[in-house]
């Protein structure tokens, strides 16, 4: 047997983390009405679903994240969506979830792949059904004037059709005037200034230090457009921009929800660059088993890239600062 | 005979190349003899590599010594056949001072060129090739033809066809043991990245000495046809051969790869010379534009160098050539220089009105024709057009799509697989109902000189209510009605 790879087997309750084992990519969802409404899709019946997307009014944040999670099913599967048509054709919340169905499918027969690695006929056929969603958008936008949603699917695509800026500085104008704080979609609209999409490093910074300077909940967005560039760029992670974001998200109350993780993820990537060990240790034992969504979805093997981080972070930090 | 020293250092090299090559064999089986000898163990060590270099260098000067038979490409015409062509061949051979060759070839391609069958390294002359463009003599003047006769002839009168062919020799015999020597061998890779360092500077060299000979053939073309006219030549060579370059690959490719050539290629030609779509294109290449990025080994000097050398010069030519087409030599010139085409596959030669329409029709059939046999795998019955719109109405999109394509992405549900498939099939039948109309003589294809294709006529409607989810089929099937085409329609080949 070869020798054990300290870095890899030290054992992480020294420093009050939970064991290896118990990390895992993916949980199931929190909330008993959504996973039982997301079930029942599956199994074709929409009823539920439509009640809880209706449910979601106005928690705009909380909205595109049951938008989306019943979207997936919808784009996996549409029967129990074409029901919902058959029994509600006006239903606005059906023309929001249904427009956000279009976009993930389109992803569907793309694959994730980068450009380069993706077929012709993929690519052909991913804008095919993204302007196909933009009709759904269009739809959508007219029946539910008031909802940032649909918006925010139109961000999406605005992305994956390659709008110029001007188009999409009118699309960002309807989202942000229906939700100016929206997270799920400031998300996608760094996608969409990213230099891999429309933009370049230097307009991704610029719009994540205007979005953080608009409201606390954005604060991180330096952090995540910091990994976009950080290929290409040696000091991304050491920018005035990155260390005054960081300071706001460690300064947080600890909430355990997906977007304080994602934030919380981010800042370990920055606190290791930074040689600040202890404080990124401190941040796995926040995090807990959670190497779900993001950063850790953009390495190749997230669960792999989590461990490999906090077993660097933990032996790096030296003493534990706390034994279980 | 004068030999400047560049020139007689072009020649003495591929003998270097010889001695550079031993030699290196020689020092390997000398240097590994004494590893052996003082340190058998290292010796051993190393002799898979050192033999391996040794064949490989043998292999080398084998590979020199082998050279390449001339095999002739294009069509011979004889003195008999092509009386007023020879008699310009032997006039400005005559006026060049070289003997005229013994055979002409007219090749499709924008070039002319003379070549030698030597034997004794070059001393006696076998046969001599004058290889002539068909698009030359259908696009130029009889002086601009026989200013680029002059040219190639000049390369006889000037002796250098044989001292170059001495360095053109090289050339190929470097590039050949270079190109052996590729492989996955790393003591091979170590005797090629010798040996390409010599090839490198060789090439330099000769490359110094043939273009030295394309501006002496320049001379002479400019002396018997006059600057004004073999400028003019050199001009016209470029446009052409940019223009030939979207010829036959936009056309007489596509065409002939769905099985057709055209009737009067040059016809054809001198229609795309003068179009419109392309006229920008041209007018750019003709101002020197156009010109490409110098090849450092190119044989040739740029063509923009050439035509200021041959301005220069302010010749007058030594007598009148006839300002007349070049095609006008030929006699029954059309047959002849259609005759240069040979397509490797079978074809039909059909008019040129006729041949985009064709072409197009031709592909859309091959695609049509896949759909037709999905739809009848799928019902048992004839590959009509019914078939397919009632494998629709019976949900069987998937089927009719393509084998073996599937999303991008893996954990793709049904629905992603569904949509995948409606883009091809909305495609193809969008391809077979056009087919239809085409062949029910409600609508053509147009295609222009640059190759877009056009549809006129009547539209192929109500396919995306066809393919669609719940959709119908029903509308379709009232507009192919109205336009007269039967339901068991199905595209002949």
């Amino acid at each position: 047997m070869p020798p054990m790879d300290p870095r890899k087997n030290a054992d992480p309750a020294r420093w009050g983390l939970v064991a290896n084992g118990d990390v895992r990519e993916h949980f199931p969802e929190r909330e008993p009405a959504l996973t039982f409404a997301l079930s029942e899709a599956r199994f074709g019946r929409w009823r539920h679903a439509a009640a809880v997307v209706a449910d979601s009014w106005g928690d705009w944040d909380r909205r595109s994240h049951v938008v989306g999670a019943v979207a997936d099913v919808g784009a996996h599967d549409d029967g129990w969506l074409n029901r919902w048509r058959a029994a509600h054709p006006d239903d606005p919340h059906l023309a929001v979830v249904d427009a956000e169905a279009w976009v993930r499918l389109a992803w569907a027969v793309r694959g994730t792949a980068p450009d380069w690695e993706t077929a012709d006929e993929h690519l052909r056929a991913f804008q095919r059904v993204l302007r196909r969603a933009e009709a759904a958008v269009e739809h959508a936008v007219e029946v539910a004037p008031d909802d940032p949603t649909p918006w925010w699917s139109f961000t999406e695509i605005a992305c994956g059709l390659s709008f110029d800026h001007d188009r999409f500085g009118r699309i960002w104008a309807g989202l942000t005037a229906r939700a100016p704080a929206h997270r799920a979609g400031h998300d996608r609209a760094l996608g969409y200034w990213s230099e891999r999409w429309c933009g370049s490093h230097d307009l991704a910074t610029a719009f994540a230090e205007r979005a953080a300077n608009t409201s606390h909940l954005l604060a991180a967005l330096p952090l995540h457009a910091a990994l976009e560039s950080a290929a290409d760029d040696p000091v991304a992670w050491r920018t005035p921009l990155v260390h005054a974001a960081l300071d706001a998200v460690l300064a947080r109350d600890h909430v355990d929800d997906r977007a304080s993780r994602t934030d919380r993820g981010y800042a370990v990537l920055a606190l290791v660059d930074n040689h600040r060990y202890a404080e990124a240790v401190d941040q796995f034992r926040l995090l807990g088993p959670h190497a779900d969504g993001e950063p850790w979805r953009h390495f190749p093997d997230p669960k792999e890239a989590f461990l490999d981080l906090r077993a660097e972070a933990c032996l790096r930090a030296g003493r534990p600062t706390r034994t279980s | 005979m004068r030999f400047s020293l560049r020139a007689a250092t072009a020649v003495a090299m591929p003998a270097g190349f010889y001695v550079l090559l031993l030699g290196l064999a020689a020092g390997i089986l000398v240097g590994e003899g004494l590893l052996l000898w003082n340190r058998p163990l290292t010796g051993l060590f190393l002799a898979v590599f050192a033999f391996s270099a040794f064949f490989a260098l043998v292999g080398a000067v084998i590979t020199i010594g082998r050279a390449q038979r001339e095999d002739p490409v294009g069509v011979p015409v004889t003195a008999h056949d092509q009386p007023r062509l020879w008699d310009l061949v032997n006039r400005v051979a005559a006026v060049v001072g070289t003997r005229p060759p013994d055979e002409v070839r007219i090749v499709p391609v924008v070039n002319a060129a003379v070549s030698e069958q030597t034997r004794l390294l070059g001393l006696r002359v076998v046969r001599r090739r004058l290889y002539i463009g068909a698009p030359l003599l259908a696009c130029l003047t009889e002086e601009q033809i026989a200013s680029i006769l002059a040219h190639e002839l000049g390369h006889y009168g000037n002796r250098d066809t044989r001292l170059a062919g001495i360095v053109m020799s090289g050339r190929d015999a470097q590039l050949r043991v270079l190109k052996g020597l590729k492989g996955d061998n790393q003591a091979r890779a170590v005797v090629a990245a010798l040996i390409a360092e010599y090839t490198k500077l060789y090439l330099k060299v000769s490359s110094a000495v043939c273009r030295g000979q394309e501006l002496a053939a320049d001379v002479v073309s400019a002396r018997v046809a006059g600057s004004v006219t073999a400028a003019s030549a050199l001009r016209e060579l470029l446009v052409l051969g940019a223009a030939w370059d979207v010829f036959v690959e936009r056309h007489l490719a596509v065409a002939s790869a769905a099985g057709y050539l055209p009737n009067g290629v040059f016809d054809g030609f001198a229609d795309l010379l003068g179009c419109d779509e392309l006229a920008d294109f041209l007018e750019e290449v003709r101002q020197g534009s156009g010109d490409r990025e110098q090849d450092p080994y190119d044989s040739h000097p740029p063509t923009s160098e050439r035509i200021a050398a041959v301005e220069a010069l302010a010749a007058q030519p030594v007598r009148s050539w006839g300002g007349g087409p070049a095609a006008g030599l030929l006699v029954e010139p059309t047959r002849v220089l259609d005759a240069s085409f040979a397509s490797p596959t079978p074809v039909v030669r059909v008019d040129w009105a006729e041949l985009g329409h064709l072409t197009v029709r031709a592909r859309t059939a091959f695609a049509a024709d896949r759909l037709l046999r999905a739809a009848s795998r799928i019902s048992g019955r004839p590959a009509t057009l019914t078939a397919v719109l009632d494998a629709l109405d019976a949900g069987r999109l998937v089927d009719l799509a393509p084998d073996g394509l599937r999303p991008g992405s893996a954990s793709g549900g049904p629905r992603a697989r569904r949509e995948f498939a409606r883009g091809f099939v909305e495609e193809d039948l969008t391809g077979l109902i056009s087919l239809a109309h085409v062949d029910a003589g409600r609508a053509r294809w147009r295609r222009d000189w640059i190759g877009d294709v056009e549809y006129v006529g009547v539209p192929p409607e109500h396919v995306d209510a066809a393919v669609a989810d719940g959709g119908s089929t029903t509308a379709l099937r009232a507009a192919l009605a109205a336009a007269g085409i039967a339901p068991d329609y199905r595209p002949t080949a």
